[in-house]
């Protein structure tokens, strides 16, 4: 008898334990339990709408597989720079032009019909056309070169490496550099962890040049001293975050900057003084909503401005997309 | 006649014998004619981790064999660094209140103005990723989610690739067992 | 325990970085004035392979050890000891992981899916014991594997069962395997892995369910001796079936069996054949009918029970990664819900597209289809081949061991009188 029950006992057990691998394979087990360590990205990307003061009018698809950099010339041309080659568009988006090259530039800048590229260490100059005028080496074979303005008969170029701004005239002999710490005139020199460093020209030829790793804008004479910075340090809209923002910036004709902020995904507007103005896209222009949760590589590759202060803003999809004021 | 039937049998019984070897041999031929490998291990595709966290509950081992490494090359050395640091911070000092990993596993060590070095202190990351996800939004991604195979026992079928929403986890050659991302640039 | 095996190896980066080059030159780190050295993280290498080969001598070793303990030396205590050994190399160092049992899988995924590559190991620690057991009976289980060890230990008061009741359970591992093998070849689970009882303990760690499995199964060991190799375990399917063709195998007697009666309750795991008595001995007529109405039986069952599984295909696909997405990006699409469970945004997020998605869950939910219908079939067949077992008993006169579900243990030999 108590052999019996023994047996039944231990028979319904191991019935049991089939039950239980059963049921745990097959029921759907599809848990959203909260992660306790979640960082949540989609919380500081979240912008008040009433703060964004531009909007979408136009996008275009630029065709190219690896687009990098952005410029337009005093007429509206865009030029869009990748993939060996250039694009010309008119302002409506219209492919106009273009011609191929046998390297990736990451960036250009156009004045009279010339095209300015940096393309690694070599600073490329075409005509419209797309015949090679000249090409010279950047300061040395480690230069990367993330940035080029153009302004009188000088060519200024930001090379990400060896963190100097190089200035050099129209037959590619160099006039000088900056980016050497210099603490008697107050300059720490520029802190660069990634390949982002940017040198703008404002409209009253005034030169500004990017330090990313200090969440600096900083203002340079021709002569290339520092004269001014502007700039916070915050994950708050008035402030830059991250490790090397703002990544991209671009001057408007009245001499308000925009500035494009990696990680948090934003383009702002801030004073000619560096006082934070207005936002001219957040996220939601880049990213889809599950996007916002979890892309962490940057959607926009580069920022322009026309002279009317339309907003040209190329994405990492390839896309061209047009913001104007409200 | 039983001796006759005891015979056949045990024909029968060679018959099928040789049948299951012969069936073995050919499992075992087609088996090594296709693509073999000496040993692969389990790793992480950082490329496709989203830090969902997962890697920190899901091993079977009670401390995550999922660690946090440290890419010294890629790193900025930031002052201000995502990985580090709670994004609301207002000071950057290394009080615990300021700090993101919720173990406290980065230790941060001043080196040159305005530079500073990170450093993983294994015994307590539990793998997860918090820090993965802000260096990699906010900065260069230099912290990576890794399996550490000094931990990883390296089960036939691991646990936390059965619930990673992502499929990042797969098997690698054990000859290069780590899956550590490259440097994208611009 | 860290093992004091494993090298580790400090690896330059820079030589990893440059498989993963995206063609971008890679950005230097600043420049540092006060001669600051970089440290260099430290990659741990995994187990060398060397070991992986040593653990396969081990398996062919100990293998050929008990083999010889059990057919030549006839000897429990032996084989005893082989056992712990195996425990403790095979379970409680090696914490379980490579083994036949699990590597059924591996085998099935490689047969099913060419884009696998499955390490020679997994095919060596398949092969070898079905080998072994071919030529020598399920040596393997008498003293090898490891989770049998774990429960042999635990047979202390083992209590026999009525063969019908050892036949009905005896019909779980045939279904467990088709199961393993559906999975495995659908590329969808490792389920033998995943509810391995005895791997929480090999390792001191596991969930509280695995844990609570592998605990009633090693109480029920105490009474039902080794419950997981005869009413779970998928590899001892297959081992039991070909150790019924096998060449040589363990023998009570020595020489020829006395009758004596001795043996009868020596084993705990049922595995001795007693004679039939004369009542038993069927005219041939007889047993020629009921071949005929198995013939027939088994057909119709094989159908019923494929058709019976085909219909519940969806339900066991959904253990497949890609199906269940699919599925839930489908049911997304319907609800309003606002919670989006993590895999479908990071699913969208990633950029592939949901077509291709649909598609090769379409392919799997085929697959899964099929395999269900082959699986109901496979069970159908199992069913009544068990009948017709349990109702067609041939005629025997000497107490013998079933070379299908005996481990090989060698328990019984001590109990016969039959020395030479």
């Amino acid at each position: 008898m108590k052999q019996k029950l023994i047996i039944g006992f231990s028979v319904i057990l191991l019935l049991t334990v089939v039950y239980l691998i059963g049921s745990d394979l097959f029921t759907n087990s599809s848990k959203h339990d909260e992660n306790p360590t979640e960082y949540k990205i989609d919380k500081l990307r979240q912008i008040d709408s009433s703060l964004i003061c531009y909007k979408e009018i136009n996008h275009f698809n630029s065709g190219m597989s690896k687009a990098k950099g952005l410029a337009i010339d005093e007429n509206n041309t865009i030029y869009i720079a990748g993939n060996k080659q250039v694009l010309l568009f008119n302002s409506s988006g219209i492919k106009t032009g273009g011609f191929k090259m046998d390297t990736l530039a990451h960036c250009l800048a156009v004045d009279n019909d010339q095209i300015y590229l940096g393309a690694g260490n070599r600073i490329l100059q075409y005509n419209i056309a797309g015949e090679q005028i000249s090409s010279w080496p950047a300061f040395n074979p480690k230069s990367f070169i993330t940035s080029i303005a153009l302004n009188g008969n000088h060519i200024y170029a930001a090379d990400a490496i060896n963190r100097r701004v190089f200035k050099y005239n129209k037959n590619g002999n160099l006039v000088w550099e900056i980016g050497k710490k210099d603490t008697a005139k107050g300059f720490e020199g520029f802190v660069i962890p990634s390949p982002y460093f940017e040198v703008a020209f404002g409209a009253y030829n005034d030169m500004w040049a990017v330090n990313p790793g200090k969440h600096l804008v900083q203002n340079f004479s021709v002569e290339g001293e520092i004269q001014s910075s502007w700039g916070l340090t915050s994950f708050s809209i008035e402030g830059f975050s991250g490790c090397c923002n703002p990544s991209h910036i671009a001057i408007l004709p009245n001499g308000e900057f925009v500035t494009y902020e990696k990680g948090l995904e934003r383009i702002k507007i801030y004073d000619p003084t560096g006082k934070f103005r207005c936002v001219v896209a957040g996220p939601e222009s880049f990213m889809r909503k599950e996007d916002l949760i979890l892309k962490i590589a940057p959607c926009v590759v580069d920022l322009a401005v026309d002279n009317e202060g339309t907003i040209y803003v190329l994405d990492a999809n390839n896309m061209v997309k047009v913001f104007v004021k409200k | 006649m039983d001796n006759k039937k005891l015979n056949r049998r045990e024909f029968i019984n060679k018959g099928v014998r040789i049948g299951i070897g012969v069936g073995i041999g050919v499992i075992g031929y087609e088996l090594l004619s296709r693509t073999l490998s000496s040993k692969t291990v389990w790793q992480i595709d950082p490329a496709k981790c989203i830090q969902c966290g997962k890697c920190a509950t899901s091993c079977v081992l009670e401390q995550s064999a999922v660690k946090c490494l440290h890419v010294y090359q890629m790193c900025g050395y930031c002052d201000l660094c995502s990985g580090y640091l709670r994004p609301e911070t207002k000071e950057l000092t290394t009080g615990a209140e300021n700090q993101l990993c919720p173990t406290s596993a980065i230790e941060r060590k001043y080196i040159d103005d305005p530079y500073f070095e990170y450093h993983i202190n294994e015994e307590l990351c539990i793998g997860c990723g918090k820090c993965v996800k802000g260096c990699g939004a906010f900065g260069n991604g230099s912290l990576q989610l890794q399996v550490q195979h000094e931990l990883c026992v390296n089960c036939n079928q691991c646990a936390i690739a059965r619930e990673c929403p992502s499929e990042a986890f797969s098997r690698v050659p054990a000859s290069s067992p780590y899956l550590l991302k490259g440097f994208g640039g611009k | 325990m860290k093992k004091s095996t494993q090298v580790a190896l400090i690896l330059l980066i820079t030589s990893l970085i440059a498989f993963n080059l995206f063609g971008v030159q890679r950005f230097p780190r600043p420049e540092f004035e006060n001669g600051y050295q970089q440290p260099e993280t430290i990659l741990n290498a995994p187990r060398a392979l060397f070991f992986e080969y040593f653990d396969l001598a081990v398996l062919i070793g100990s293998l050929s050890l008990i083999t010889w303990l059990i057919l030549k030396k006839r000897s429990r205590k032996a084989v005893f000891w082989v056992m712990i050994f195996s425990l403790l190399y095979f379970g409680f160092y090696r914490k379980g992981c490579i083994c036949p049992v699990g590597s059924l899988q591996n085998v099935t995924l490689a047969l099913f899916n060419p884009e696998y590559s499955l390490p020679i190991n997994g095919i060596a620690f398949f092969i070898i014991p079905l080998v072994f057991t071919l030529f020598f009976g399920r040596t393997f289980c008498a003293g090898v594997c490891p989770l049998g060890a774990i429960q042999d230990v635990f047979a202390l008061r083992p209590v026999s069962l009525k063969s019908w009741v050892q036949s009905l359970l005896g019909l779980i591992p045939f279904i467990y395997l088709g199961l393993a093998v559906l999975f495995a070849a659908t590329a969808s689970d490792f389920i033998v892995c995943r509810y391995d009882p005895f791997v929480g303990f090999f390792r001191h760690n596991a969930s509280f369910m695995m844990f609570a499995i592998g605990g009633i199964l090693l109480f029920i060991s105490v009474f039902i001796a080794r419950p997981y190799c005869r009413f779970l375990c998928p590899y001892g399917v297959l081992l039991n079936l070909v150790s019924r063709f096998s060449k040589k195998h363990l023998t009570i007697a020595p020489s020829a069996c006395i009758s004596c009666r001795l043996c009868e309750n020596s084993c705990p795991f049922g595995a001795i054949d007693k004679p039939t008595g004369a009542k038993f001995k069927q005219p041939s007529n007889v047993l020629v009918k009921k071949l005929i109405l198995y013939c027939l039986i088994i057909p119709f069952l094989m159908a019923v029970c494929g058709w019976t599984a085909s219909k519940y295909y969806e339900s066991f696909a959904k253990v497949n990664f890609k199906v269940k997405l699919a599925t839930e990006i489908m049911q997304s699409k319907n609800s309003e819900s606002e919670v989006i469970p993590l895999e479908i945004t990071a699913f969208r997020s990633s950029g592939n597209s949901e077509e291709v998605l649909f598609e090769e869950a379409k392919v799997i939910l085929n697959r899964f289809y099929l395999g269900n219908w082959f699986l109901g079939g496979f069970i159908g067949l199992v069913f009544g081949l068990t009948l017709a077992r349990l109702t067609i008993i041939p005629y025997k006169t000497d107490y013998t061991t079933n070379k299908g579900t005996c481990f090989s243990c060698a328990r019984c030999v001590d109990y016969c009188p039959v020395k030479e």
